[in-house]
């Protein structure tokens, strides 16, 4: 069972990274596809 | 004559020790204000269910209405997950948005989950007559989510019969972070690193990012752990919500009246599972030492992490924002803003603290979820 617990943390922190990895790559490209402008030209 | 002696004919002392541990919780909620509208109830609940003959929760073969709260919002899950929609609707992702790489931060800070359950694990070595099995062991790791729901919503899914200890151990560690993370993290870090002064650079975002993030977290967690969507999905449904702009009402409501009404619920129902036959018992207090070291780990985790990205960064972040990535929000921000102004009092790190805790939010209910998926996968491959 102790080897599971270890095999837990590698896949869990693992997983926990990777997940927030993709959502930094979204984040950064969701913000580089609707920058703020997007909105103010609505605006006008 | 015998009817109105029953209730004296059915005490026992461990029943009065209830007594004092409900009266505590609500003690610590009414006088030190320590997450008042959980401890509150579940101190109260606690001492409901310890009334001699238990009516609450039975009574002559029939469902109390505590048992019936307890099947149809706890052992469903409902209750959790109603939770996740008040608190989506509560979380203003901006700061986390503007400053992304924060994201990493709050996946350090879940480091105490998973060491946790390594140390249930061993306890459980040494001690077999425990029981402590992954599933248990898992949901005692769960407490270092710093997440209410989460520890409910996992301990749930795998050990049923530990939810009242899971539930009074999360809460309580979350109202005591400003008591356990200072010198955990005063510990690891030096005067110096302490005073380092982040900058901060104003961005801003558009509303249309703000209404796909959510959006694009739950396809992410959908894909990554299907099972987490309940945990993860809600919360960000309540976020939608709250961003589109078109249903402020509803997001009043999920903000509002929902939260109160199942956080009021939650915490009588969490309360009555705190029987003495269950409660008083070693794993207890087994549950209750390993949750300490779960929010100690966490805090740890985030800390060093930093320190770590330090070695290769040029623009140096404070070590101690490393130890807002935990969910408990906005508490653990505050405290690390506190400490660095302690050092420097024109030092304000809060923004970047605040994007760290926000992050955690999300990576608790990442962490939980994949907690769902791996251990039933564990058991049966390994």
């Amino acid at each position: 069972m102790l080897m599971q617990g270890v095999w837990l943390m590698l896949y869990g922190l693992g997983g926990v990274f990777a997940s927030l990895a993709m959502l930094y790559i979204i984040t950064k490209i969701l913000i580089r596809i609707f920058p703020e402008k997007e909105e103010e030209k609505k605006e006008v | 004559m015998e009817q109105i002696f029953e209730g004296f004919l059915n005490l026992s002392y461990q029943q009065f020790i209830m007594y004092f541990i409900g009266g505590l919780l609500i003690f610590l909620a009414i006088k030190k204000d320590y997450e008042p509208m959980l401890l509150l109830p579940m101190g109260f609940g606690a001492i409901l269910v310890n009334l001699p003959l238990a009516s609450v929760w039975e009574y002559d073969g029939a469902k109390g209405v505590l048992q019936i709260f307890y099947d149809t919002g706890i052992l469903t899950e409902i209750f959790p997950v109603l939770i996740f929609v008040a608190v989506g609707a509560m979380i203003d992702f901006t700061p986390l948005i503007k400053n992304p790489k924060m994201l990493f931060l709050g996946a350090a800070a879940q480091f105490g989950i998973f060491f946790t359950v390594l140390g249930a694990i061993m306890i459980g070595k040494m001690f077999p007559i425990l029981g402590i099995d992954l599933k248990s062991a898992a949901s005692i790791g769960i407490i270092g989510a710093a997440d209410g729901p989460t520890s409910i919503f996992v301990a749930g899914k795998f050990a049923q019969n530990l939810i009242g200890p899971i539930s009074v151990a999360a809460y309580s560690y979350m109202a005591l972070v400003p008591i356990i993370q200072p010198p955990v993290i005063k510990a690891l870090t030096t005067k110096k690193e302490r005073r380092i002064r982040m900058s901060y650079t104003e961005v801003k975002v558009s509303k249309t990012v703000l209404i796909l993030f959510p959006i694009a977290i739950t396809i992410i967690a959908g894909i990554i752990a299907p099972v987490s969507v309940p945990l993860v999905g809600l919360l960000m449904f309540g976020n939608s919500i709250r961003v589109c702009g078109v249903l402020e009402r509803l997001s009043q409501t999920a903000q509002n009246e929902l939260a109160n009404l199942v956080t009021l619920l939650l915490g009588i129902t969490i309360g009555a599972t705190m029987h003495y036959t269950k409660f008083l018992q070693p794993m207890t207090l087994i549950i209750l030492a390993l949750g300490f070291l779960a929010f100690i780990f966490d805090t740890a985790g985030g800390v060093l992490f930093v320190k770590f990205l330090n070695l290769f960064t040029k623009n140096k972040m404070n070590p101690m924002i490393g130890a807002a990535g935990i969910s408990a929000f906005p508490m653990s921000a505050r405290i690390v803003q506190k400490l660095a102004a302690e050092e420097d009092k024109e030092n304000f790190i809060l923004m970047p603290a605040i994007s760290a805790n926000v992050s955690g939010q999300i990576a608790s209910a990442v962490a939980g979820g994949l907690i769902l998926v791996l251990v039933p996968w564990l058991i049966a491959n390994f």
